[in-house]
């Protein structure tokens, strides 16, 4: 395993935080009726989600679709405004703010788009695109420099200068996203939202918006909130995960912790699932297969969100004997009670003291102990810790690993977490 | 990851470097077309007729022999090139003074449909709540209030009004009955696309870059949701030009003396089963010779400006 | 769960001759589907685009297929030829495309897609596209037996209920009746995959059938592709561009690139041994889960191949790849190299497979 990223982040200091969101909710009336519109409910896209997101880190968001994870990016951009909690930009609550001092703190996030094929104006030159920003930003750039400043943007993101006059129908998926990188970088903002910024993208061209992107990043010192369903590439750039569900956050910490450690059911079950590169690797009896589809946002579960689908909450009824069938065969816990995210800090190698919030690895089940303990600990990083391809095929990719017994993650190992759980729900043991 | 199709897959960027700008290509793809060079010739030959009536004919439209009556064309150099009307009118002069109100109106008219219709449109998609509701609902009563019944309420308002004879005054009132009744279509059409407009991502984007609300209607918005406008546009043009015959049977349109196109349809249509077609086909054939030259020039407008078929 | 389906295949039941009738009956093994040299061109203004150029492959009873590629390397396209379903701007310019002897391409237009719809069932990316939001799912998952043997409405309920009991809709019964906005995303899904099985095709074609649904959701859906493939001994060709679905679901891997097939082999062979560079360049520079230790896993640069697939009717001359290609030497930019046997079972399209090969068992 490369130099653990994560090392310096007991010390680092609050003032470090360039981005954070406090109990943030965004909720969309549902309207009906034509002439008299009368609101009959309201969708929790987003449902009291805390994060910070660190000076040249990268958090990672992953979560399926309508766990509210692309709700979370606008409002972040101020593209929507939350309907509670708050927006801090180095440390400045957003919404406290004059009109003319948000926008400029704005300028400081950033946004970088899926589908590069609708995210640029098709009717406007690649350097009417680039500079855009600057007519939006007077202030930014004077106005005699921002044809060099197109230009160097331009050649930052590895596109020719000279082709400012082109228009973006002229280019491929991954030029197009480096043109909308280029965009949203010409305003030096120090955050860049990235929602699903390379899940358009052929796998051969993914593979250099990641690189450009990290290399950015150390050039330039930006921060990232990367949000991705493929939980591989998240966990190539990410240095630390959130896993989002229903517009809750329901499990966080550093990338190895939620990886190799998942505590919470879903980030098991979303893990296993994962199609893993190798035949060798295929699922079996040990993939967490969830059922169904995620419930509506307009209508979530009680109790647990999760718990309709919480392939834990069953194993645990059925040990425990919970009479009844369908969704409701769960503890009675799981079904009433609103978990909230509790620190595991428990780590084998004991890098995260217990108390410390920061960067400690959280999940909100009330029974995480069992859901990481139950079971063949099923996530593929468990299958494949010997090593990708291992026997009876020769290691498909012998050059790009060419040991990889040499240091298994220690995150990996299930048996270190393996320590006796008691009958008491953990919860209880470690409430604040 | 969204597969295009081999006939829509996104070529690679050409050698050439395009460093003309956006209108100066328009222009030389354009030019490359004879389509839309006939159109072009159409278009400015009429536009010549109705500005320069005199260039056309020397006769005078009033000066009507009834003896002449219903004169079959004579052809090139005689007295009556087109023949005569009913009431003995020279065709010729007719068709050349007629064009003037008749285009004018149509312009006028479509001209500020189009102005209205896309500004309370834009506004009404792009800030949806009370100002589309306001917008929407007004749409819906112009809609259901019916174009004639309309015009004899304005007709009894402006009855003792007077207006002069200039050539704006002879179509004051029927172009301000036909635009009252001709915007909601374009605000209905702009409505739509600005709806689905205003959420594509480079709008969002453009947003999230703090750009204001006009820049981002006029800049992101408008240039990508006009395009149906473009198309209703010819077709909105004819649609005025026989309406004006109609408005001038309840003595709105055009104001005699003045003659205009709409007028001799009407009239002429009276005549083709009895054995006079030509009295409605010149008239007739002006007005699609109009029209379909404006339908090429549209299109061809429309492609030209979009860079994405370059 | 077995439902009856030879009401449907009831020989005299359907116009088209060729369409029903004695069928025989799918040995595992047994081959149901042949492409061969299979050439399709897009007209444009710059002159016909050659977006596959000489495919083949074989579709066998009780196995899956997988044709793997990025866009524009023309595995959709193929299979919109073989069901006869190409664009008016599109046509077959070569190959032949048997199914159980009779070459589908050869057929008339409307034979043609009355014969490859009978037995060729396909599933698309995009479900809510492909239904139709002004009627029951149960209307339009039996249109094909009303349409073909005339079926009764009462009748086509009831096969509806079946077929949507077959892909695990809860509640089959009174989703029947239902609208597609009404289903969520990995549901429409099942609905595609129970209205192409509505005849009991021999071959089923799913073109990125999992591509827009959540993970946990697409685990579901393959998993029921399997199962129902395992149990009708079907078919299955998978057209796809995620390595890690392929390696989950496929007996044999198609790599498609710029048109062309570069290589052919048993997925395990595939991905422990790629016998063509593109192969080893795609497996390379995926991020993997499972690839702890690894750089590509975290923080480190993830290999890239530079560049990117040519579109149609811009294919260097010479293999496609050489662009791109790490190991591209001179006789790389000039000829075309052959989809040549390397190992058995398996071929590869590259000058230097046997290289490849050997150096990796080195």
């Amino acid at each position: 395993m490369p130099e653990p990223v994560t090392t310096d982040t007991a010390t680092s200091a609050p003032d470090d935080v360039v981005l954070e969101v406090r109990d943030l909710a965004k909720s969309y009336p549902v309207r009906q009726g034509v002439v008299l519109k009368r609101t009959t409910g309201h969708v929790q896209a987003v449902d009291g989600v805390s994060l910070a997101l660190r000076r040249g880190r990268t958090l990672g968001l992953v979560g399926e679709s309508g766990s509210g994870k692309s709700t979370l990016a606008r409002v972040l951009v101020g593209i929507e405004k939350p309907t509670r909690g708050q927006v801090l930009v180095d440390g400045e609550d957003v919404s406290t703010m004059s009109r003319g001092a948000r926008r400029e703190l704005r300028r400081n996030v950033q946004m970088v788009f899926q589908d590069p094929y609708t995210s640029l104006n098709p009717r406007m030159s690649v350097g009417d695109i680039v500079a855009e920003p600057f007519r939006i930003h007077r202030d930014a750039v004077p106005r005699g420099g921002r044809r060099r400043a197109v230009a160097e943007l331009l050649e930052l993101v590895g596109l020719d200068p000279d082709h400012v006059h082109r228009y973006p129908h002229q280019f491929s998926g991954g030029q197009r996203q480096r043109i909308g990188i280029a965009r949203a970088l010409a305003v030096k903002p120090r955050v860049l939202v990235c929602d699903e910024p390379v899940s358009a993208l052929d796998v051969s061209v993914q593979g250099q918006v990641i690189n450009l992107l990290e290399d950015l990043q150390d050039e330039l010192g930006l921060s990232y909130l990367f949000i991705a369903h493929d939980l591989a590439v998240v966990q190539h750039i990410a240095d630390e995960v959130a896993v989002m569900y229903l517009g809750r956050v329901v499990e966080e910490g550093d990338g190895p912790a939620v990886y190799g450690d998942a505590h919470h059911p879903y980030t098991r079950a979303l893990l296993s699932a994962v199609p893993v590169p190798d035949p060798t690797a295929r699922p079996a009896e040990g993939e967490l297969l969830l059922e169904g589809d995620p419930p509506s946002p307009a209508d979530p579960p009680s109790g647990c969100r999760f718990h309709t689908r919480c392939w834990l909450a069953r194993r645990l009824a059925e040990e425990h004997g919970v009479a009844g069938d369908g969704p409701e065969a769960v503890p009675e816990r799981c079904r009433t009670e609103d978990p909230v995210l509790v620190p595991l800090g428990r780590r084998g190698d004991g890098r995260d003291g217990g108390g410390d919030d920061e960067g400690a690895h959280v999940a909100a089940c009330h029974f995480a102990r069992e859901a990481a303990t139950l079971g063949a600990h099923p996530g593929p990083t468990a299958q494949a810790s010997p090593g990708p391809g291992t026997p009876p095929g020769p290691d498909p990719d012998p050059d790009a690993d060419p040991d990889p017994d040499a240091d298994p993650d220690p995150d990996a190992d299930p048996d270190p977490d393996l320590e006796p759980v008691p009958d008491r729900p953990v919860l209880e043991s470690r409430e604040r | 990851m969204p597969e295009p199709t081999a006939a829509t897959a996104t070529p690679d960027a050409p050698g050439i470097d395009v460093s003309a700008s956006l209108g100066g290509d328009a222009w030389r793809r354009l030019r490359r077309r004879p389509d839309v060079i006939v159109s072009a010739v159409v278009v400015v030959f009429f536009a010549v007729m109705a500005a320069f009536p005199t260039l056309f004919t020397s006769t005078d439209p009033q000066r009507c022999v009834i003896g002449d009556s219903k004169t079959r064309p004579q052809g090139l150099g005689a007295t009556h090139p087109l023949g005569t009307d009913v009431h003995g009118c020279d065709m010729l002069a007719q068709l050349v003074h007629g064009s003037r109100p008749s285009l004018l109106l149509a312009f006028v008219v479509v001209g500020a449909s189009v102005l209205i219709g896309v500004l309370l449109g834009l506004l009404a998609g792009y800030y949806l709540g009370w100002v589309d509701t306001v917008v929407s609902r007004t749409v819906e009563v112009f809609l259901v209030v019916p174009l004639l019944l309309a015009a004899l309420l304005l007709l009894s308002l402006f009855r003792n009004v007077h207006v002069g004879s200039g050539a704006f005054d002879v179509i004051l009132l029927p172009a301000l009955v036909l635009t009252l009744f001709g915007w909601m279509g374009y605000a209905r059409y702009v409505r739509a696309s600005t709806l689905e407009a205003k959420n594509l991502d480079y709008v969002t984007a453009a947003r999230a870059l703090g750009a204001s609300d006009l820049r981002i209607m006029v800049r992101h918005v408008l240039p990508n949701a006009i395009g149906p406008v473009t198309a209703l546009v010819p077709t909105a043009i004819a649609g005025v030009i026989s309406a004006e015959a109609v408005l001038a049977f309840l003595g709105i349109g055009v104001r005699p003396p003045a003659i205009s196109w709409g007028i001799m349809i009407t009239n002429g249509a009276e005549w083709v089963t009895g054995g006079y077609p030509y009295l409605l086909l010149f008239p007739l054939g002006c007005l699609i010779l109009t029209v379909l030259a404006l339908v090429v020039l549209g299109d061809a407008l429309r492609d030209a400006l979009d860079p994405r078929l370059r | 769960m077995e439902i009856d389906i030879s009401g449907a295949a009831e020989p005299g039941a359907v116009g088209d001759e060729v369409a029903q009738g004695d069928r025989p009956a799918r040995t595992a093994g047994a081959t149901l589907l042949e492409v061969e040299d299979l050439a399709v061109e897009f007209r444009s203004d710059d002159g016909a685009l050659r977006a596959v150029d000489g495919l083949s492959y074989r579709v066998e009873a009780g196995r899956t297929l997988a044709l793997v590629g990025e866009s524009g390397c023309g595995k959709s396209v193929s299979s919109l030829a073989v069901m006869g379903l190409l664009p008016p701007t599109a046509r077959v310019v070569r190959g032949t495309a048997r199914y159980r002897g009779t070459d589908l391409l050869g057929l008339s237009p409307t034979k043609h897609r009355a014969h490859a719809g009978t037995h060729v069932a396909m599933v698309f990316q995009d479900a809510l596209a492909a239904l139709n939001p002004v009627h029951t799912v149960g209307y339009q998952l039996t249109e094909a037996l009303r349409v073909r043997s005339g079926t009764s409405r009462r009748e086509g309920r009831r096969r509806a209920i079946e077929l949507l009991d077959l892909v695990k809709v809860p509640n089959a019964a009174q989703r029947v009746d239902e609208y597609p906005h009404q289903f969520s995303g990995g549901m429409r899904q099942r609905v595609m995959i129970a209205s192409a099985l509505a005849l009991d095709p021999d071959v089923l074609i799913a073109d990125e059938p999992t591509t827009a649904l959540d993970v946990t959701v697409q685990a579901q859906v393959l998993r029921l592709l399997a199962e129902i493939q395992a149990e009708r001994q079907m078919g299955l060709v998978l057209i796809t561009h995620d390595l890690g679905v392929v390696a989950g679901v496929a007996d044999e891997v198609t790599v498609m690139y710029a048109g062309r097939a570069v290589e052919h082999a048993p997925v395990h062979d595939l991905y422990a041994r790629p016998a063509h560079p593109y192969t080893r360049a795609l497996l390379r520079s995926v991020p993997r889960l499972d690839a702890v230790g690894d750089d590509r896993a975290v923080g480190g640069r993830l290999p890239v191949v530079p560049g990117r697939p040519p579109a149609p009717g811009r294919v260097p001359p010479g293999c496609p790849f050489h662009p791109r290609c790490d190991m591209a030497r001179d006789v790389c930019a000039t000829d075309v190299p052959p989809l040549d046997d390397v190992a058995p079972g398996r071929s590869s399209a590259c000058f230097f497979a046997a290289e490849l090969l050997g150096g990796v068992r080195a």
